[in-house]
């Protein structure tokens, strides 16, 4: 275990892209132990990882967004968001926040959302006066709302991982999705009346009715995808099809803006993106591997039994682990290390397990954004090209609501079942 | 000189262009076999024997293939923080010596890859019925050639740097 932690922190503090952190520091744990005849497991383990059905969800997903997005498809949602928000105080800001809702219905992660919307959105927050650093936290802790809003990557390879419905969980998503969503709108009302941010021209109904018309198969998309996996028409994967191939009508026959060279595009971005999410779930299967011949999920569930038997302050000691893994690691790396731990833990505390994978991925979606070294606050404020140190200073706030949220839907399951309860049934 | 630097240039950017049609054609190929999956399943309640195992194999070909374009795109996330932090030529030390592991890593993973693609040479797959081995060399073949973009690391950032400004200009 020391030569697995040991190799882990260093090779990640040296800069090596995780992917490779976790297939080194699971070969030096092998060469460290003296088990080098066990090597064979490498590719045994990567190929086991990848020869799921279920994750070519991934793929296609991800295929269904990038073709949405044609055409100029982030500045209709904007539009439409701003048409409906824009019109008070501060209006650009609530616009950011909303548009990052919407969008987070084509792109299923964090990351994409973030750069789509930090190029976007950052430069006109800018022209209208906000502060860039204050922009660019902001379009940062908004994306993590696009795992929460379906479709969601991270909720499909949880549900996945742990054999929990993925139709539950992914509606189960949105309740705190819209919690964080009118938390940030308030925290972004307070701050433009207190620096004087400007309100945008009122919209007239007409308006708001155009951008409507222009956006409504794109906001239709989570409704198809969670109405067909709903009561088990459709498996995840064949709802991925769907809306892949949803997205290619809407995109060629409503929009009429699919050309050969935007397919293109959108097939090299999303075999690119596909292989960067495979490498990373091979990768981190060795890992799990060596985690159950280590017995550490059995461990981890002891220790903390050992140090509490009250629910709440072993949730509390969970969330803060996945929050600073969260900040470390890729979102989908953490979720697939911790599953069997965290399963052990759920059936001791005996939590209902949609409303366990609802507070898992949130919790590792704030750490994506969690100054200092959140990825999501890098990818922001590398496509803003702000210093990272204002960008943190200026989320630290909007983390804070992020992480209100979190205690909110960890202390009261309610919030995170009523929704699925009420649809899924 | 200038020449040979030209020839190579022209080989590294048809190997770039191959690859990107090998993405295209294998996302392209996996979408179109699950709507029709799909069809089949619910319009003509007809289940297709072969195309899930298919889609799998397939994306498993696509991902190892595209592994070393997407190192060179910089879509392998890692922590640089600190690194970049460094005095530079502490920085590049470091740096010279993370791609000595990772080159370590890959050259490890390939050698067993194929040992383990050998040894499974005579499992068949269940619907498609060819060997095994033609699955799994797959690893083997993905992580040499994620080596050589490792050791390449300039040469292809410089590489597609280039051409997605070209892109970018023509777009406009």
């Amino acid at each position: 275990m020391i030569w697995l932690g040991g190799a882990f922190i260093t090779t990640l503090l040296m800069g090596i892209p995780i992917v490779f952190v976790l297939g080194i520091s699971a070969l030096i744990y092998f060469i460290g132990t003296d088990q080098t005849s066990a090597l064979l497991v490498l590719p045994q383990r990567m190929m086991a990882g990848l020869d799921q059905f279920i994750l070519l969800a991934i793929p296609l997903f991800v295929l269904a967004g990038n073709i949405m997005d044609v055409g100029g498809l982030t500045r209709r949602l904007l539009d439409f968001a701003n048409s409906i928000v824009g019109r008070v105080r501060g209006g650009m800001s609530l616009t950011a926040i909303w548009g990052s809702f919407l969008f987070g219905g084509v792109s299923g992660s964090a990351a994409a959302d973030a750069a789509a919307l930090g190029t976007v959105l950052v430069p006109d927050m800018q022209r209208q006066g906000y502060d860039p650093d204050y922009s660019a936290a902001l379009v940062a802790v908004s994306s993590l709302m696009a795992p929460l809003v379906p479709p969601s990557i991270a909720m499909i390879i949880y549900g996945a991982l742990s054999g929990t419905s993925i139709t539950r969980l992914l509606v189960a998503g949105l309740v705190p999705g819209v919690l964080l969503a009118l938390l940030l709108s308030i925290y972004a009302l307070y701050m433009a009346r207190r620096k004087g941010y400007p309100a945008m021209p009122a919209m007239p109904f007409s308006q708001i009715v155009r951008g409507l018309m222009n956006t409504w198969p794109v906001i239709l998309l989570p409704v198809i995808i969670v109405g067909g996996i709903r009561g088990g028409v459709f498996t995840a994967t064949e709802a991925a099809a769907v809306a892949a191939f949803y997205a290619f009508l809407v995109a060629g026959l409503y929009y009429r803006a699919l050309s050969w060279a935007h397919l293109r595009r959108a097939m090299i971005a999303t075999a690119v993106v596909t292989a960067s999410i495979y490498l990373l779930i091979a990768m981190a299967n060795i890992a799990v591997f060596i985690f159950s011949i280590e017995k550490i999920p059995q461990t981890v569930v002891s220790i903390l039994s050992n140090i509490s038997d009250n629910k709440i302050v072993i949730l509390l000691i969970v969330n803060l682990i996945l929050l600073i893994l969260g900040m470390f690691l890729d979102t989908i790396g953490v979720l697939i290390l911790t599953v069997p731990a965290i399963m052990g833990i759920g059936q001791t505390l005996e939590m209902d397990p949609v409303h366990l994978g609802l507070m898992v991925v949130f919790n590792v979606l704030i750490g994506f954004a969690t100054p200092p070294v959140g990825l999501c606050l890098f990818i922001v404020a590398s496509v803003t090209k702000r210093p990272i140190e204002g960008v943190s200073l200026a989320a630290l706030p909007m983390i804070g609501l992020a992480l209100i949220v979190l205690a909110l839907i960890t202390a009261f399951p309610q919030i995170a079942l009523f929704l699925p309860n009420l649809i899924v049934g | 000189m200038a020449n040979s630097s030209q020839r190579l240039k022209w080989i590294a950017l048809s190997y770039i262009n191959f690859i990107e049609n090998i993405g295209i054609i294998g996302i392209a190929t996996v979408a179109c076999i699950a709507v029709v999956q799909v069809f089949y399943r619910y319009v003509l309640h007809d289940s297709l024997f072969w195309s899930e195992e298919l889609m799998r194999y397939l994306m498993i070909w696509v991902v190892f293939l595209m592994a070393g374009f997407t190192y060179s795109r910089g879509e392998l996330l890692g922590m640089s923080t600190l690194v970049e932090r460094l005095p530079s030529k502490l920085s590049r030390v470091v740096k010279l010596l993370s791609r000595l592991l990772i080159i370590g890593f890959l050259l490890t993973v390939s050698w067993y890859g194929a040992e383990f693609a050998w040894r499974t040479r005579y499992e068949e797959a269940i619907a498609l019925e060819f060997s095994m081995f033609w699955i799994h060399i797959a690893i083997s073949v993905g992580a040499l050639q994620l080596c050589i973009h490792v050791v390449l690391t300039d040469y292809f950032h410089d590489l597609l740097a280039e051409a997605g400004i070209e892109e970018k200009e023509l777009a406009k």
